[in-house]
């Protein structure tokens, strides 16, 4: 855990007054770059595999539910079949916001309950989908009325509301604004409530078919979307700050 | 006052940069980050609202009819008020006058607490007659809507908590937080005033009072005595609409009723 990688010295041989070593640890920066990878693979699996991003309409009949999984049978096995290898990805892309906020000043309590509410979350919110998805495409058989309770059931829990993801943003906020060791910029703490209103938007989900607040409604899913890959890019961006920034000889966590 | 306030004080006070003051932004960068992603999201919803307006024009008005406006316009002077008391808390603030900066954001805070209740009550209302998410897009949008902006509140009246938290400790007081604390209880205020005149306001934007009002009402279902609404069979109640001409709503801000 204690690793260090070689600090900068460039500081030193241009004759500027010596600075904090900003290399980071070299194992915090492996897992740091599973992120970026593993919502890499996400996105080419959820928007160009398996057709889940943007999600088919939430309005069609039994028989053009299982056209859909016929249709796309192929992809979907490709890539929900890649995803429950990678899944795992979450927990580390998870684990090291967990790291950092455990640096923080604040404490451990609030990383654990981010933790703890992005873990909940991930089973309805990424795998049910999977399975569900892929239940459909390898079972192609079963009565078309299962196909359609798979095709709402994976798609309902998909994109529908949770309110551990909002436990989690909420911990990771207040976390934030109250660190004295600026782990992260207290805007990243505001804009973590964006994504509680998105969860709080996409309650209608299981209620609207069409329209703005359906699974695939502007409201629900589009403006959800966007605001989580602002959301996404900016954590990626200041989890590479925090990483570069800890300091190589910091003692490891408990 | 301590050295401590004062070195604070003096510290939140606009820099003077060679006899030439700079402006002063009040609260911190990071709290506008915040308020103007909120704005500039809330203004896509609002957007995207008047999309779906556009779109079911008939429908929209016909169900805005259903909202109780004089409730909404006890909740906007409700609003307004709790906005007046912080403003003037966080010019006490600024004068070092924390002890009754304290009493105007519990005032506000107060004020804060009655919308909620106001908004809670006008809701159970609603929900009484009917009227639920799934009684059409105008109430989707009506209760999703002012149901973020609640949270809004919420997350408001937690900041106020925190900005009184800070006031209360002398070493702690900070004019920026209470800056800060203001700007975001402002944005709630606009936020709530966009959404009262999109999903209350008549289509001419004046304020109407009472459950419903007539003559906004597209035409046919002017005529009726009592008119079956298609969409969602609900009767609209008749006893209140006033025998007068329809309004030209011609060259209101909103646009005609029939576009």
């Amino acid at each position: 855990m204690t690793d260090v990688a070689s600090p900068s010295t460039s500081d030193t041989e241009s004759g500027a007054a010596p600075t904090t070593p900003k290399a980071g640890k070299r194992d915090v920066w492996i897992v740091f770059f599973i992120v970026p990878a593993f919502y890499t693979a996400f996105g080419i699996i959820f928007f160009a595999l398996t057709r889940t991003m943007p999600p088919p309409r939430p309005d069609i009949t039994t028989a053009q539910m299982v056209d859909f999984f016929e249709n796309h049978s192929t992809t979907i096995r490709i890539g929900f079949g890649l995803l429950i290898l990678i899944v795992g990805g979450a927990g580390i892309a998870n684990g090291i916001v967990m790291y950092h906020m455990k640096r923080m000043s604040t404490g451990s309590v609030l990383a654990y309950s981010y933790m703890g509410g992005m873990a909940v979350g991930a089973l309805p919110g990424c795998l049910l989908v999977a399975i569900c998805f892929l239940t459909a495409t390898f079972r192609p058989g079963r009565d078309p009325e299962l196909m359609a309770f798979l095709y709402d059931l994976g798609l309902l829990s998909y994109v529908g509301s949770l309110g551990c993801f909002s436990v989690a943003y909420f911990a990771f906020a207040i976390a934030i604004l109250y660190d004295r060791n600026e782990i992260f910029p207290k805007w990243l703490a505001y804009i973590s409530v964006w994504q509680i209103v998105t969860e709080i938007l996409a309650v209608p989900v299981f209620v609207s078919r069409a329209g703005a607040f359906a699974w695939n409604g502007s409201i629900s899913f589009w403006m959800g979307t966007v605001v989580f890959g602002i959301w996404l890019s900016c954590v990626i961006m200041f989890l590479k700050k925090a990483t570069e920034l800890e300091p190589v000889d910091a003692p490891p966590l408990d | 006052m301590t050295n401590t306030e004062q070195t604070t004080a003096e510290l939140d006070q606009p820099k003077d940069t060679g006899g030439q003051r700079l402006p002063h932004v009040p609260g911190d960068s990071h709290m506008w980050v915040m308020v103007l992603g909120d704005l500039f999201i809330f203004g896509a919803y609002f957007v995207i609202f008047m999309i779906y307006r556009t779109m079911a024009p008939q429908e929209f008005l016909a169900d805005q009819q259903h909202l109780d406006v004089t409730v909404g316009v006890v909740n906007t002077i409700v609003l307004l008020t709790s906005s007046w008391f912080i403003a003037r808390s966080v010019v006490a603030v600024r004068a070092a006058e924390y002890d009754r900066a304290i009493r105007l954001t519990y005032l506000g805070g107060a004020f804060g607490v009655l919308f909620i209740l106001t908004k809670a009550y006008e809701w159970t209302t609603e929900v009484m007659h009917g009227y639920t998410m799934p009684s059409g897009d105008f109430f989707m949008f009506y209760y999703m809507l002012t149901g973020v902006h609640l949270f809004h509140v919420a997350l408001g009246l937690l900041i106020l908590g925190i900005v009184l938290r800070e006031l209360r400790n002398p070493r702690k007081r900070r004019t920026s937080m209470a800056e800060a604390g203001g700007v975001y209880w402002h944005m709630v205020d606009l936020l709530w005033i966009v959404i009262f005149i999109g999903s209350s306001g008549s289509a001419a934007g004046l304020p109407r009072f009472g459950r419903t009002t007539y003559w906004n009402l597209p035409s046919p279902l002017r005529s009726g005595s009592t008119t079956k609404r298609p969409s969602f069979g609900v009767a609209l109640p008749t006893g209140l609409a006033p025998k007068r001409q329809v309004m030209d709503t011609s060259t209101s801000p909103w646009g005609s009723s029939t576009r």
